[in-house]
């Protein structure tokens, strides 16, 4: 998109009154193993670990467009789940692809009429194995993407050393590593445009940044993550979830 | 809830993601196991019934709430599900409480 495109496209965006949308990956790229089910899906501390992601979004009040991308075969799951725990909540469930970037381009063109015509200003992308992300990151990667264009939340790797080819530690200076987190926010109309752009190329990206970083040539911001916004990955992850999840006083 | 769910982790002890039954006591998290090595994750029995049991007490006392809504909601579904929810809440106890004295 050209800067003369995206001033039309805010224009136009502030003219319609937008909001903005999260969109939730909780397709996955696994295979289902018997009767397995995908993860997101697990309850914890009374509700599916899919609900608190969501919850992040909903809480949120300039996000006014849910959606919820799932594997084919989970569709009806996810769709009980929502009726039961989310009630009253407006999300769309889109099936998503084969990877996570075909995922997120087919939640994206779900959006792209409203997109198009101004009503979605930024869109936020989050893994649904992360359910707890502060509303602190949401609002900061949130407020970033409107000023800048993009937003990812990310942690120094402060931990970090440098090893040479022989195993050996390094003196080298490493800095300006960061492990990245979610949610991820961009201006909707260069994520729709990169994402057709990858769509045509047949290019698959590892992560929505890197797609747009590609096509728009947009440099994405990084604001600071959350040691908490940890994504459910071992089977520990479940314990440390549920334990920050009903500690009280604990708020998304 | 089921009390026992199966889904892909990835395991600490073995590599790669395996699946892992996931056993819960009510809405509290029990234990994992790796189905590939045996690993096994358990919170402590004591601890669990305790928190077990103030679990169940804030159900207890949500339940009419909890259930008014749904009356509200779903009437036609609320009064064809009570029957059948009724029939089963004592095995569903019972499977709680196994997990609770470890005898699952």
């Amino acid at each position: 998109m050209t800067a003369p495109e995206r001033r039309y496209h805010d224009r136009v965006a502030r003219q319609a009154g937008a909001t903005h949308a999260g969109i939730v990956l909780a397709a996955g790229s696994g295979t289902r193993v018997g009767n397995s089910r995908n993860k997101v899906y697990l309850p914890l501390a009374g509700r599916r670990i899919v609900t608190w992601s969501l919850e992040l979004f909903r809480r949120i009040p300039e996000i006014g467009r849910l959606v919820l991308v799932v594997r084919g075969e989970d569709r009806e799951l996810a769709t009980e789940i929502l009726e039961r725990e989310l009630p009253g909540v407006q999300v769309d469930v889109v099936t998503g692809g084969e990877t996570r970037h075909e995922s997120e381009y087919r939640a994206l063109f779900h959006l792209a009429d409203e997109i198009r015509g101004g009503a979605i200003d930024v869109v936020l992308v989050h893994d649904a194995a992360r359910p707890l992300a502060p509303a602190r990151v949401v609002r900061e990667v949130l407020a970033t993407a409107v000023r800048t264009g993009s937003a990812i939340p990310a942690l120094p790797l402060d931990d970090v050393v440098g090893v040479d080819e022989a195993g050996r530690l390094s003196s080298e200076e490493r800095t300006g590593m960061v492990r990245v987190q979610t949610p991820q926010a961009f201006r909707s109309g260069p994520l729709l445009a990169a994402y057709q752009a990858a769509a045509e190329d047949g290019f698959t990206g590892t992560d929505t940044a890197s797609c747009v970083e590609r096509y728009e040539g947009v440099a994405v911001q990084v604001v600071s993550g959350d040691p908490r916004n940890i994504k459910v990955t071992y089977p520990d992850d479940l314990f440390t979830a549920e334990l920050i999840l009903t500690t009280p006083g604990y708020e998304l | 809830m089921d009390h026992v769910h199966t889904a892909l982790l990835a395991c600490h002890e073995c590599s790669g993601e395996h699946l892992h039954e996931v056993t819960y006591a009510g809405r509290l998290l029990a234990s994992t196991v790796c189905s590939n090595c045996g690993h096994t994750l358990a919170k402590d029995l004591p601890g669990l019934r305790r928190a077990y049991l103030a679990d169940v007490e804030h159900r207890v006392r949500t339940k009419p709430r909890r259930m008014l809504r749904r009356v509200i909601r779903h009437p036609v579904a609320f009064a064809l599900d009570l029957p059948g929810a009724l029939l089963v809440k004592p095995a569903k106890m019972e499977a709680e409480l196994r997990v609770l004295y470890g005898r699952r």
